[in-house]
């Protein structure tokens, strides 16, 4: 008989381990249109929005853009400021995998922006963090057969 | 047995059928060859063999006065391995040619090259398909020009030496027609060696490919261009037998002995018994004219013979388990049933094949594997619809694909949701995600109040299943690169499962674990 496998062990492993995406960054003062062309061009949920020192101020979601913007008065033009979530919520690269799962369950918010000190390592996505959890799990994930019927019980394909 | 070396004579071998080859062909050469070492091997006519496929070489075996098969193309070491298992007191000889050998039958010479039974291959190799009247065969040259390549042949040749050393042969050897005395010392050897020898003779085609090989077989010229490997000798060639070969590196250089400094003992000493094909392979890349081409053997080691093994394994196998009756297997109760409609498949309970213990212990091993002892792992094999029931599920909004832009942006608003399904009852035709509103919404100036959902919907991807696993899902959804998936329900509506509901469903499965591991200490 195989051996049981093991409890899993990579809760524990860091986020740095995670694919991050990369991250699109807009100065502070941007217009909202060019925000989300940058998040277009990005292909991501989010845009970063960076002072004059590069230190980000802020984060312009779907979210924000769903809530804030579209149905409101607002002029295309309008600088991201006025509607971006400030003081975003961000991480080390130390960050485990657990406390990821834990941080994105208790908040609302889809991308989380990693840092290194001061520099962007890139951002975490709940996508990302379930691609992770599932590469750690073959068996029950990754490598199934099209149809989960198709699972064979017996070495000879009953 | 002794006795019939002195007994058997070539002329024993000589068939009476008329031999029709091209006059002028080295297939005469390699016959009388043959003939001549088949009396030096001390066995009775009638334990030969000769298997031959298709091919002016696979005439062979009528012209030999031994039994013989006149076999399908390219299937010649095929038939021959059953001959030899069947009857391993036999000495079992194939006649092949570079096509029947290297294109129709390469699969099947690789095969039987890697299993090693006691028997011979000779591969007459012209270069040329000569009994269809000269097609390119795979060995032809680069540029060569023939019936099937007008303008040259682009593809690179194979070289039939390497192909043996990468199906692991234990014995390699390469003549040339022009040569038969050293035809017959490379065969004897072979001929002795247990395992299959592989010997390859280099051999032009008088009408199709006449020059195929004359520029280094040629009598006239053969001392300076072809390097003949003597066992325990150095690399020496030249008429005036002052050449040889040294290695620089891994690379072989032709050095003349007494010019800047080379001597003798400095030339590469020729073992062919060396384990490593490192050397004999390195030997097959000398080409004339770059180097002499080397002929005789390049490669010969011991390895376990296949029908040895076969019937050592057969007799220990029968000593435990008794004699087996292939009728009774055939006719054996381990059967499927499978139903009209082609779904149901049942396995029969009786099983007394023999492989029963062995089929029940890779079952054991299945279970054991599907089984995860993991509380978060087992928990992915739950349906979708777990998730589906108790994350949110009446946050799964539907709009009609004729529905306004204008009235989804007001449901996201209202519902706080990142996606809507968009179809009726009956269909799913698509999903509407937020991001597909702002990309749409704020970067073009779609009329929303007169514009349809239907117009900046996505596709979907897949439907998935309520009954599929959570498993499933995150597979379909890691593929997909989206972030929701819809199901069909039982009561055949859609719903539809975010990555935010299944990362909540695995925070809480573990939390769960961590709890209970927490009270039982």
């Amino acid at each position: 008989m195989a051996a049981a496998r093991k409890k899993e062990t990579f809760w524990s492993e860091p986020i740095s381990k995670v694919d991050l995406q990369r991250p699109a960054v807009v100065p502070s003062g941007t217009s909202i249109i060019d925000a989300v062309k940058e998040m277009k061009y990005n292909q991501i949920g989010c845009v970063l929005v960076v002072g004059a020192d590069q230190k980000i101020i802020g984060l312009l979601s779907n979210g924000d853009l769903m809530h804030e913007y579209v149905g409101s008065t607002l002029p295309g033009d309008t600088p991201v400021d006025t509607i971006m979530t400030e003081n975003p919520f961000t991480a080390t690269p130390a960050l485990t995998v657990q406390e990821a799962l834990e941080i994105f369950h208790s908040n609302p918010f889809r991308h989380m922006p990693i840092l290194n000190g001061e520099a962007i390592e890139g951002i975490l996505s709940i996508r990302g963090l379930m691609v992770f959890i599932s590469e750690h799990l073959p068996l029950e994930v990754m490598n199934l057969p099209p149809d989960s019927s198709l699972i064979a019980t017996h070495a000879a394909g009953e | 047995m002794e006795g019939l070396k002195e007994y058997l004579t070539r002329q024993d071998f000589v068939s009476s059928s008329e031999v029709r080859w091209c006059p002028g062909c080295g297939d005469y050469a390699v016959l009388n060859s043959v003939q001549n070492v088949l009396p030096q091997l001390g066995l009775p006519k009638e334990k030969f063999v000769f298997v031959s496929g298709i091919g002016c070489s696979s005439r062979f075996p009528y012209y030999l006065d031994t039994y013989g098969f006149h076999s399908i193309h390219g299937r010649a070491p095929t038939i021959a391995t059953g001959v030899k298992v069947a009857n391993p007191e036999l000495s079992v000889w194939v006649v092949t040619g570079d096509g029947d050998g290297l294109s129709i039958g390469g699969n099947h010479l690789v095969h039987a090259l890697r299993r090693n039974l006691d028997m011979n291959i000779i591969l007459l190799n012209n270069r040329i398909y000569g009994l269809t009247k000269g097609q390119y065969s795979p060995t032809s040259r680069k540029g060569q020009i023939t019936k099937t390549s007008p303008y040259g042949v682009l593809e690179e040749p194979l070289d039939p030496l390497r192909i043996a050393l990468a199906s692991e042969a234990t014995f390699v050897g390469r003549a040339v027609d022009t040569d038969p005395k050293h035809i017959t010392e490379v065969l004897v050897a072979g001929a002795e060696h247990k395992g299959t020898a592989f010997v390859e003779i280099l051999q032009s085609c008088v009408i199709f490919n006449k020059n195929a090989w004359t520029e280094v077989s040629d009598r006239s010229c053969r001392e300076d261009r072809l390097l003949y490997l003597e066992q325990g000798k150095p690399l020496i060639f030249g008429e005036k037998r002052n050449k040889g070969i040294i290695l620089k590196g891994t690379k072989p250089v032709v050095v003349t002995i007494g010019e800047q400094g080379i001597k003798k003992k400095d030339l590469v000493v020729h073992d062919r018994h060396r384990e490593d094909p490192v050397y004999a392979a390195m030997l097959t890349k000398m080409d004339y004219p770059d180097y002499p081409l080397p002929v005789g053997i390049f490669h010969a080691m011991e390895k376990p013979v296949y029908e040895v093994e076969l019937v050592k394994q057969i007799k220990e196998v029968t000593a435990l388990k008794g004699r087996r009756n292939l009728q009774g297997l055939l006719r054996g109760s381990e059967y499927w049933t499978v139903s009209n409609k082609g779904k149901t498949i049942k396995r029969s309970t009786g099983i007394s094949s023999l492989a029963n213990d062995e089929s029940k212990v890779m079952d054991e091993r299945i279970h054991a594997l599907l089984k995860s002892t993991d509380p978060l792992t087992a928990s992915l094999k739950n349906t979708i619809g777990k998730i589906f029931y108790d994350y949110d599920y009446k946050r799964s909004k539907m709009l009609s694909p004729r529905d306004s832009i204008a009235s989804a942006i007001a449901l996201f608003k209202a519902a706080k949701i990142e996606c809507i399904l968009v179809g009726d009852a009956k269909r799913l035709y698509g999903i509407l995600s937020e991001r597909d509103i702002i990309q749409n919404v704020v970067l073009t100036s779609v009329d929303r109040d007169r514009m349809p959902i239907s117009s900046i919907m996505r596709p979907v991807y897949e439907i998935m299943d309520e009954s599929n696993s959570i498993g499933d899902v995150i597979n379909i959804l890691s593929i997909s690169g989206h972030r929701h998936v819809p199901i069909r329900l039982k009561d055949g509506g859609f719903g539809l499962v975010t990555i935010r509901q299944i990362l909540r469903f695995i925070h809480d499965t573990v939390e769960q674990v961590e709890k209970k591991e927490s009270e039982d200490k």
